[in-house]
C-alpha cells in the first residue's frame, strides 16, 4: 500500500469525519458506551445491542463513529465500578481490580481514577495509531497465522498469565484446568455432542462468560463488604485534587503507558485470544519486568496505568480480525459485524483497498475521538462518584447486588443466568477463603473453547506434523520462557482479589 | 450534586455535549435516510386499491423473534425486511425485532409457542431452526405445520477451490490426485448437502470441523489451510468473487435449487453445473436413489428456503391475509432492500415449499442419520 495513497485516504477520511453531525454521532455513542460501562457487570455487547436498531439505513460513516465510540470507551468508564467498587465493571477489567481497588480502599480513589482514566486517553490513541500503521500489513499479518499458531497462542496465554500465582503455582494450574472444564459444558465445538447439560436447553450454548465473571468476582467481593460492615474506604475521602496527582503518575510512568499500550492491539488481533485475557497478559508482563514488585496487588499505581493502557488500545486491534475478515474477536465485536452489513459495508478484503480505506481510517479517527471525550468526561465524574467509597455497605451492597444480578441476567434472559451466577459465585467464594485464585479458573474458562476448537482443527488437518512448524516452536519456546520466569521469581503473597 | 460546585471541565463537557447533541439532532447532509426501527415509518401516499386490512387503523408494534444473537444473517435480513413490510400494513404500525437466541435456535423458536396467537407476533427462522425440526428432535417443540408463512428468502451455495490444486473444472475434482482439504463448522448443519454429495460423487476430500465461522474458514482458505470450499452466494460475492477474478480460486460447482421435483441450476451462476449434474457427467448415471432425494431434500430444507417469517396459524385469518398480502406488495421494495440476486418467496410458490418441508419421508430421514452416523460418528437426533 503505497504511502501515498494513504496518506490521501487519510486526508478524507478527516474531512469526512469532521462534519459536526458525524461527531455528534461518535459522542452519541460515546455516551451510550460510558453509561454502559459504568453499571457494573454490562459490558459492549449491551450497548452494541442498544445501538443496533438505530444503526439501520444509516450513512456508514456516522453509524461507525457511534458504534466504534460506543466500544471505545466501556473500557474506560468500567474503571469506576473496579476501582470504587472492586467489582468488575465490565467482564475483562478484573485486573484493574487488583490494584485499583486497594488503592481506593486507602483514600487513594482519586488517585487511581486519574490515572486510570490518563492511561485509557493515552492507550485508545496509541491503539488507533497502531491500527492505522497495522493496516498496510494487516491481511498478511493475519494470514501469517495458521491454525497450529492460533493454539499456541492460547497456551501462551495460559502460560503468560500463570505469573499471576507464583505463591500458588498448583492450585492455579487446578483451577485453570477446572476453567477449561466448564468450559466444555455445552456443545463441542465440531459436532453437536452435547456435554455436562443434563439435559437443560439453557446449558446447550455452555454458560455465558459474563455469567462466571460477574459470579466468580462480584459475588465474594460484595459478601465480603457486607461482612466488614465499614466502607470501602477506611479513609475519609480526598479531594479530587488528587486526580491530578494520578495523571502526573501517569505521566512519569509514559513508558509503561506506551509498551502496555502497544501490547494491546498486537494481542487483540489474534482472533480468539478475546479481549478479556490481554489486561491478564498485560498485568502479568509487567510484574515481571518490574523492579519493585512488592506492592503488586496491594496498590501499586502502575498495575493500575498498565492495564488500563492496554485494555483501550485493543480495541483497535480487535477490529482487524473483524473488519478485514469477518471473524469476530468478542460478542460485542460480533454484533458490529451485523450493524456493519445493515449499514451496508461489507468486512473483508476490500477494506484495505483504495475504495474501503476512508471507511477503516473514519474507524481510526472515531476511536481517538471517543477515547479523548470519554476521558475527561469521566475525570469530570470523579468527584462525585468516589463519594461511593464512603457510603454505608448496608444501603450500597443491596443495591449493587440487584443490578450486579441483572447484569448477569442480560446475558441470556432465563432463570439460567440466575442459577450459573449463584453457582460460581458460590464456589468463588469457597475459593476465596481457601485462598485459591480465581483468575486462572476464567482464563481457563475463556481460552478453553478457542483452545479446544484449534486444537481438534490442528490435529485434524496436519496429523502431527504441525509440531513441527516453525513458528509453533517459536511460541512453545516463549510459553517455556514465560513459565521459567515465572517460577524462578519470588512468590508474590497471595491476594485476594486474583 | 449541584452544577455550580463542579469543576469547569465538567462544565465545559456539559455544553459541549449539549451543543452536539442539538447538532445532531439538526442533522448533515449525511443523515436523511436514517431509519430506525422504532421510529414511525415514513409517510406514504395510500396505495390505490388497499383494503382496510386487520391492522389498518390500529397503532401496534408487531414481535419479530429472531432466534438468534444480534448481527446475524437472519437477525440481518429481519431488520432489513421488517420496516418495509411494516409500511404496506398500516400508518401506525410497527415491528419490533427480538432476539432469543440460544440453543442453535430452538429456545426462541420454542419460545415463539408461548406468544399469544393474536396476530402481533411473528417468528423468523432458518435453517438452523429447520434442522431440528425434521430430525424431530426432542427439544425442539415446534412443527413448521402449525405455522403459515408469510414471505421466504433463499439462498444459493457455490463451491470453488484454490487454484493452485490445478482444478479448472468440477469434473476435475474427481481426478484431483491427493486429498482436499475441505474448512466446515460442523458435519450437522449446512453444509450437509455438499458433503453428501461430495460423497456420492467420489470427490477425494477430508473435511476438516470446528472452525468458528465464515470468516475464519475464509482465512483458511486464503492460507492454504483448506483447498476446497463452500459459501452462500451473498458471502460469496462479497469476498472471495474477489479471489476468483484475480485467479487465486476457481469456482468449481453450485448446491442448485429444487424446482418441481429436479434440482435445476442456480439462477446466480448459470454457467456452474450443480452437483448432480456432476454425477450424471462423470459416472453417465442419473442422480437418483436415496442418496440423492435426501440431498434434494435437504436443498429444499436450506437453499430454496434458506429463511422464513412465519405466523401461527391459529392467528386470526384477517391477520394472517393481510400479512401476506403485504409482502406480496411489498415485494418489489423488499427485493431492492435485501439484494439477492434471487427472487423472495410469497404465496403458493412459499406454500408449495413449505409443504415439502412438512412431509419428509422417513426414509430420507433414515438414509441421513444413517449416512452422518456412519461417516462422522454423530447423532443426529
Amino acid at each position: 500500500m503505497e504511502g501515498k495513497i494513504m496518506f490521501e485516504a487519510a486526508i478524507e477520511a478527516t474531512s469526512l469525519v469532521f462534519v459536526p453531525s458525524r461527531i455528534a454521532w461518535i459522542l452519541v455513542g460515546t455516551t451510550v458506551g460510558l453509561l454502559v460501562g459504568l453499571f457494573p457487570g454490562l459490558g459492549g455487547m449491551v450497548g452494541m445491542s442498544i445501538l443496533l436498531p438505530f444503526v439501520y439505513g444509516m450513512d456508514p460513516i456516522s453509524g461507525i463513529g457511534m458504534l466504534v465510540g460506543m466500544m471505545a470507551v466501556t473500557q474506560t468508564s468500567d474503571t469506576f465500578s473496579c476501582v470504587l467498587l472492586g467489582i468488575p465493571g465490565t467482564v475483562g477489567s478484573q485486573a484493574t481490580v487488583v490494584d485499583g481497588y486497594p488503592l481506593a480502599r486507602q483514600g487513594q480513589a482519586g488517585r487511581a481514577l486519574g490515572a486510570a482514566f490518563a492511561a485509557s486517553i493515552a492507550g485508545g490513541i496509541i491503539g488507533a495509531v497502531v491500527l492505522l500503521l497495522i493496516i498496510p500489513i494487516a491481511r498478511p499479518l493475519v494470514l501469517s497465522f495458521n491454525t497450529p499458531d492460533l493454539f499456541m497462542l492460547t497456551i501462551l496465554g495460559l502460560c503468560l498469565v500463570g505469573v499471576l500465582t507464583r505463591g500458588n503455582a498448583l492450585k492455579g494450574v487446578l483451577a485453570g484446568l477446572l476453567g477449561m472444564l466448564a468450559s466444555t459444558i455445552g456443545m463441542a465445538p465440531a459436532s453437536p455432542s452435547l456435554r455436562f447439560t443434563f439435559g437443560e436447553l439453557y446449558l446447550m450454548d455452555g454458560v455465558p462468560l459474563a455469567v462466571v465473571a460477574l459470579g466468580m468476582f462480584a459475588v465474594p467481593e460484595l459478601i465480603a463488604l457486607i461482612a466488614t460492615r465499614e466502607s470501602i474506604s477506611r479513609i475519609p475521602i480526598s479531594e479530587v485534587g488528587r486526580l491530578r496527582e494520578g495523571v502526573r503518575d501517569a505521566w512519569r510512568h509514559k513508558g509503561l503507558v506506551a509498551r502496555s499500550g502497544a501490547y494491546g492491539p498486537m494481542l487483540g488481533m489474534i482472533p480468539g485470544v478475546g479481549g478479556s485475557i490481554i489486561d491478564w497478559v498485560v498485568y502479568g508482563i509487567t510484574i515481571n519486568t518490574s523492579k519493585n514488585k512488592d506492592n503488586f496487588g496491594k496498590g501499586d499505581i502502575r498495575g493500575v496505568i498498565a492495564v488500563e493502557s492496554a485494555n483501550n488500545s485493543k480495541e483497535g486491534g480487535q477490529l482487524v480480525p473483524t473488519m478485514l475478515f469477518g471473524i469476530p474477536g468478542s460478542g460485542t465485536t460480533a454484533i458490529m459485524l451485523g450493524g456493519l452489513i445493515l449499514m451496508g459495508i461489507q468486512p473483508g478484503p476490500a477494506m484495505v483497498e483504495p475504495e474501503g480505506l476512508p471507511i477503516l481510517l473514519s474507524i481510526v479517527w472515531s476511536l481517538v475521538i471517543a477515547n479523548v471525550f470519554g476521558g475527561l468526561a469521566c475525570m469530570s465524574m470523579t468527584g462525585p462518584l468516589s463519594k461511593l467509597t464512603t457510603v454505608n455497605p448496608g444501603k450500597l451492597v443491596p443495591i449493587l447486588f440487584v443490578l450486579v444480578v441483572l447484569a448477569a441476567y442480560q446475558s441470556s434472559r432465563h432463570w439460567g443466568d440466575i442459577v450459573a451466577f449463584f453457582a460460581f459465585g458460590a464456589i468463588a467464594l469457597v475459593m476465596r477463603e481457601f485462598g485459591w485464585p480465581r483468575v486462572p479458573l476464567l482464563i481457563g474458562f475463556v481460552l478453553g473453547q478457542a483452545a479446544e476448537r484449534y486444537l481438534y482443527i490442528s490435529m485434524g488437518r496436519y496429523g502431527l506434523s504441525w509440531l513441527g512448524q516453525t513458528s509453533v516452536i517459536v511460541i512453545t519456546l516463549l510459553s517455556i520462557l514465560a513459565v521459567v520466569v515465572a517460577a524462578r521469581g519470588k512468590p508474590i503473597e497471595a491476594v485476594d482479589s486474583i | 450534586m449541584r452544577l455550580q460546585g463542579q469543576s469547569s471541565t465538567f462544565r465545559t463537557l456539559v455544553a459541549v455535549s449539549a451543543i452536539a447533541v442539538v447538532i445532531a439532532a439538526c442533522g448533515g447532509a449525511a443523515d436523511t435516510d436514517e431509519q430506525s426501527v422504532a421510529a414511525p415509518p415514513p409517510q406514504q401516499p395510500e396505495e390505490p386499491g388497499v383494503e382496510p386490512g386487520f391492522y389498518e387503523g390500529t397503532r401496534a408494534t408487531i414481535e419479530a423473534i429472531v432466534p438468534f444473537s444480534p448481527g446475524g444473517g437472519t437477525d440481518v435480513m429481519a431488520r432489513t425486511i421488517t420496516p418495509i413490510m411494516a409500511q404496506y400494513l398500516g400508518d401506525r404500525i410497527t415491528f419490533q425485532v427480538e432476539n432469543i437466541p440460544g440453543a442453535g435456535s430452538i429456545l426462541g423458536a420454542n419460545q415463539y409457542l408461548t406468544r399469544p396467537k393474536d396476530g402481533f407476533h411473528v417468528l423468523m427462522t432458518s435453517a438452523s431452526t429447520t434442522m431440528p425440526f425434521i430430525f424431530g428432535v426432542e427439544e425442539a417443540l415446534y412443527d413448521y405445520s402449525d405455522f403459515v408463512p408469510i414471505i421466504g428468502w433463499p439462498a444459493g451455495a457455490i463451491q470453488y477451490v484454490r487454484a493452485d490444486t490445478g482444478i479448472k473444472t468440477g469434473a476435475d475434482l474427481l481426478a484431483y490426485d491427493g486429498v482436499l482439504n475441505y474448512a466446515g463448522v460442523s458435519p450437522t448443519g449446512g453444509e450437509l448437502p455438499r458433503l453428501l454429495a461430495f460423497h456420492l460423487l467420489g470427490v477425494p476430500f477430508a473435511p476438516i470441523f470446528g472452525y468458528g465461522g465464515r470468516g475464519a474458514i475464509q482465512a483458511a482458505f486464503e492460507q492454504g489451510e483448506a483447498d476446497l470450499d463452500s459459501q452462500t452466494t451473498e458471502a460469496f460475492l462479497a469476498g472471495t468473487a474477489r479471489l476468483v477474478e484475480s485467479g487465486d480460486a476457481v469456482a468449481v460447482s453450485t448446491h442448485g435449487f429444487l424446482r418441481d421435483g429436479k434440482i435445476v441450476r442456480d439462477p446466480a451462476f448459470p454457467d456452474l453445473p450443480t452437483l448432480p449434474e456432476l454425477y450424471e457427467e462423470t459416472t453417465g448415471r442419473p442422480a437418483a436413489g436415496p442418496g440423492w432425494s435426501a440431498y434434494a431434500t435437504l436443498i429444499l430444507a436450506l437453499n430454496n428456503l434458506q429463511g422464513v417469517m412465519w405466523i401461527h396459524k391459529d392467528a386470526p385469518p384477517e391477520a394472517i391475509q393481510a400479512l401476506q398480502s403485504a409482502a406480496l406488495k411489498a415485494l418489489p421494495e423488499l427485493e431492492e432492500a435485501v439484494n439477492l440476486p434471487y427472487t423472495l418467496l410469497v404465496g403458493d410458490e412459499l406454500q408449495g415449499f413449505v409443504d415439502g418441508l412438512a412431509n419428509v419421508s422417513p426414509e430420507v430421514i433414515d438414509y441421513l442419520v444413517g449416512f452422518v452416523g456412519e461417516i462422522y460418528g454423530e447423532d443426529l437426533s
